[in-house]
């Protein structure tokens, strides 16, 4: 990425107030990176320039007139392209998905944003529907980590965390289902926020699990999660599963005071687990070593059900997104992806009588949950297992027969950060994981911004590129 | 006695998914192991476990 791009929403923010800046040449910018580095980093299916140069011209005109709607104005951003845009096709990553879908909308989250002045620049790759592995065969962008192009940007909103980490966006949005904003974000070195569910709406998104799906944004930071979270949340009528509940200005209760805040550190199935790597491990621990050393206290807790509790989330996606694919399975098998296939096909393998088991371990483990967190504020949780793999080492089957950390939170519904922590020996990005109670984004964005106030692990940028074309100018 | 793979194999039929033979071959080899995992959950909560059908997790 150019090295004069403000790195943040909150830096770019001030400098196009400062008018060191403009919007339209801040998006400039980031177009140009996006032809320049794009080609190799497949972040985008669609980028929408003219829209983008519109949008920016707009916000430089509201400050020209003393117009300041938020933060946001002037700030370009990616949308993941699940989420309906009024000006771009929305594929889903697939042949399958009526070319139609959603067609001349904007999805609230988008409509929030243009709203605020934001500058949507594009729709970014995600995994097929939002879940499988890129089938080169169908003719879409291959996402590449921009930390090192052979490894995975994991998914599925591969494409927003490389356009952030590569400067290619300043935020964007994602979904989560199972860790699909969070582990694409902890690959690529960003902050991503899976809120709770009903926080944010999702109706004008291809659904997945549709009672495990959230829209979260993704940033460098925390703080720009808080900015972009506190312009996407509320109640929509056209979400049944959204949630009336007030929406507080994040940004003014990010103070970086953690004193006396309670940390939760699950050992068993988690930071104990004999699969967990240990620059995994190490890098957790000097994450919850730094909140300690700033006023946090530290206590080691239990979670019940971890293990049963991923699985049942597995069970429930598999479930709910067989619902939905159905009809599209049976006649149009091939036109899927390989691996989205062989994943959604498992959907027919599986009975009511286990949907609904499932449903009611996810009451039980709620309940176990609730109890931990009547005791903490948070728990921290490793993200992944092991450092960033290869994107040839990837493995659907994994999903299904391996531990994981992420979701039990979608199946809870409660709102979790991937933090990024620190950089394995093989150069990639780690990160640790903050879950909170029922909507309290708050607490876990504070947790996350007072660590990021005294690291940098959030700022590094890759370096596998930087063309000199891509120049800002104001 | 059918086997686990056979079985999966069935139900994928009765499902109408029209499935290459290789990838019906791996789809039906990955039955067995999430099927335990699932028969699992079913030694949790007991006989007074409810569905969380109310997704609002408060």
């Amino acid at each position: 990425m150019p090295d004069n791009l403000p790195l943040t929403i909150r830096d770019a923010a001030a400098e196009l107030r400062a008018g060191t800046v403009t919007a339209v040449a801040l998006t400039t910018a980031v177009l140009d990176t996006i032809t320049a580095q794009d080609p190799a980093l497949g972040a985008y299916v669609t980028v929408t320039a003219e829209g983008a140069l519109a949008a920016a011209a707009a916000a430089d005109r509201d400050f020209a007139a003393g117009i300041d709607k938020h933060p946001l104005q002037g700030i370009p951003l990616a949308v993941k392209d699940i989420i309906a845009t009024k000006d771009a096709p929305t594929t889903a990553n697939s042949r399958v998905l009526d070319p139609q879908w959603g067609a001349g909308t904007d999805a609230p989250v988008v409509a929030r944003l243009r709203e605020a002045g934001g500058v949507v620049v594009g729709k970014t790759t995600t995994s097929e529907f939002a879940c499988g592995l890129p089938d080169p065969t169908k003719g879409f962008p291959i996402p590449r980590n921009p930390w090192n192009l052979e490894h995975t940007a994991s998914g599925s909103s591969a494409g927003t965390g490389i356009a952030v980490a590569a400067g290619l966006a300043l935020g964007g949005l994602g979904t989560d289902t199972g860790g699909s904003v969070r582990a694409p974000a902890s690959v690529s070195g960003i902050t991503g926020l899976k809120v709770t569910f009903g926080r944010v709406p999702k109706n004008g998104v291809v659904p997945l699990g549709y009672s495990l799906d959230s829209v979260g944004p993704m940033a460098r930071s925390a703080y720009d999660c808080a900015l972009l979270l506190e312009v996407i949340a509320g109640y929509d009528a056209g979400d049944p599963t959204a949630a009336d509940v007030p929406v507080p200005q994040y940004t003014s209760l990010l103070d970086g005071d953690v004193t006396g805040l309670r940390i939760g550190v699950p050992r068993e199935y988690f930071l104990d687990n004999p699969l967990l790597a240990d620059e995994v491990r190490d890098g957790v621990l000097d994450g919850i070593a730094a909140l300690q050393a700033m006023g946090a206290e530290v206590v080691d807790v239990t979670i019940p059900y971890a293990g049963p509790a991923n699985d049942a989330n597995n069970l429930t996606f598999l479930a709910e997104g067989y619902a939905y694919h159905r009809a599209d399975l049976i006649s149009r098998w091939t036109d899927y992806g390989k691996s989205t296939r062989d994943v959604l096909g498992r959907g027919a393998l599986y009975t009511g009588a286990d949907y609904v088991q499932a449903q009611r371990v996810r009451s039980v483990f709620r309940a176990e949950v609730a109890k931990v967190m009547d005791q903490v504020d948070v728990l921290i949780t490793p993200l992944s297992l092991g450092p960033v793999p290869r994107a040839d080492e990837m493995d659907m089957g994994l999903l299904f027969t391996g531990a994981s950390f992420t979701g039990q939170w979608n199946l809870t519904g409660m709102p979790a950060v991937s933090v990024p922590c620190g950089m394995s020996a093989n150069g990639l990005p780690l990160a640790f994981q903050v879950v909170g109670k029922p909507f309290a984004e708050t607490t876990v964005l504070k947790v996350a911004d007072a660590y990021q106030r005294g690291t940098d692990w959030h700022l590094r940028v890759p370096t596998f590129a930087a063309p000199a074309e891509a120049v800002l100018s104001a | 006695m059918t086997s686990p793979r056979e079985f999966a194999i069935t139900l994928l039929a009765q499902a109408g998914l029209t499935i290459p033979p290789d990838e019906l071959a791996k789809l039906a080899d990955s039955y067995e192991p999430f099927r335990a995992r699932v028969d699992a959950l079913y030694e949790i909560g007991g006989d007074a476990a409810e569905p969380a059908l109310a997704f609002h997790p408060a």
